[in-house]
């Protein structure tokens, strides 16, 4: 995920966002995003507060982030299931949202 | 509550043989829990109108509804609970519905790793390779190879042209995509190296080269004929492995939605130049061999 500041009076520059990202000061230590990540990425650190230590295993499902009671966590959501009959139906019409797998 | 892909309710209703509990079944359009949930199937929409539909709570004094943990990509407990009307406490279940009978007894506080991680694991890869290969001949080979074997048998019987090695050339193409699809449900772990779905069937369509091209050599013992059907081997492992990108879950469609115009063009490249070829070997196998 990148954002780029395309100002006239500066070059553009451009900003990795990590894919996911929890809000410390925000998280209750519920664990519920644990709970829900099917690959266990949100885990304690030594406070308690969850957090994401390889960002680059999301695969942006917005589980954990639909389902947190605090709302602690920050991610740009991508439909799809990432089948690739999935993306071909998706790139090719961009507007719908369901998905055609069975 | 589960989702109504047919194969899911049935194994959800099996799994919860002889346990006091009710079944709802989301209108999902068919779809799996996963995919149902990561398009709009399977959301905060589909339980109200599921729970409003039945009117389940009327039936029941069971207080708590279960959702498949994978539903979670879709639903947003938060939202639904904000509706005071909403007739049930949400939790949600295990990973896999095999799990629901030792969940339902335990209620657990924190699911055990075996209940919420989704690991692609020799099982799974097994099925996914008879899946998908299936898959490969319903909607691609299957009608393609009978009509060029009773062309085949045709040439044969009526016109006298003994090409009955072409008969064999066709049961060979089913010989190649089930190894294949074998090959990498087997080895499939082997490609962790990379998340890129591009360079996984790079590194599988290698793999497959020697494979089927060592069982090429010692059946027909010839170099041409080889040559000529190695794109193959590159084209089916290559686009196999694409294909697994739906089975193991943890690919990203952000990923892959990048990687698909790349895909498109190798896979076209690769595809014409595999038939031109191997119709080459077969028409000139007489003179190859």
């Amino acid at each position: 995920m990148t954002e780029t500041n395309d100002n006239l009076c500066c070059s553009p520059i451009t900003i990795e966002l990590p894919r996911i990202f929890i809000n410390e000061s925000v998280c209750t230590s519920c664990g519920l995003c644990g709970e829900l990540c099917p690959f266990g990425l949100p885990q304690p650190n030594s406070s308690g507060k969850y957090e994401i230590k390889k960002p680059e295993l999301c695969t942006e499902c917005s589980a954990c982030q639909r389902n947190c009671p605090s709302q602690a966590i920050s991610l740009q959501e991508q439909k799809g299931c990432g089948c690739l009959w999935d993306t071909k139906r998706r790139l090719k019409n961009p507007t719908s949202n369901n998905s055609c797998c069975g | 509550m589960t989702a109504n892909y047919e194969y899911t309710y049935i194994k959800v209703m099996r799994d919860l043989k002889d346990i006091d509990a009710w079944v709802l079944c989301v209108d999902s359009n068919g779809i799996n829990v996963w995919c149902a949930a990561r398009g709009n199937d399977f959301g905060n929409d589909q339980i109200i109108e599921t729970i409003e539909a039945t009117g389940i709570q009327n039936f029941t004094d069971k207080k708590t509804l279960i959702l498949p943990q994978l539903s979670a990509g879709g639903v947003a407990i938060p939202l639904l609970l904000n509706k005071p009307e909403f007739p049930f406490k949400i939790v949600y279940g295990p990973i896999w519905s095999k799990y629901l009978p030792q969940f339902i007894k335990d209620r657990p506080a924190r699911k055990p790793n075996s209940m919420k991680f989704a690991r692609f694991t020799l099982k799974h890869r097994i099925r996914a390779g008879i899946t998908h290969t299936t898959f490969l001949f319903r909607k691609i080979f299957l009608l393609p190879l009978i009509c060029l074997f009773i062309l085949f048998l045709g040439f044969n019987i009526f016109i006298g042209l003994n090409w009955y090695h072409n008969l064999w050339w066709v049961g060979e193409i089913f010989l190649w995509i089930l190894i294949t699809n074998v090959l990498i449900s087997f080895l499939f772990p082997l490609s962790n190296f990379t998340r890129r779905f591009i360079y996984k069937g790079i590194f599988f369509s290698l793999i497959n080269v020697v494979i089927l091209g060592l069982l090429t050599w010692m059946i027909h013992n010839s170099i041409w004929y080889l040559l000529l059907n190695l794109c193959f081997f590159l084209w089916i492992a290559f686009f196999s492995t694409m294909s697994f990108s739906g089975y193991t879950m943890s690919t990203s469609p952000r990923e892959i939605q990048a990687e698909y115009p790349i895909f498109k063009t190798i896979n076209m490249i690769l595809l014409s130049v595999s038939v031109i070829f191997s119709a080459l070997g077969i028409i000139f196998y007489e003179i190859l061999i």
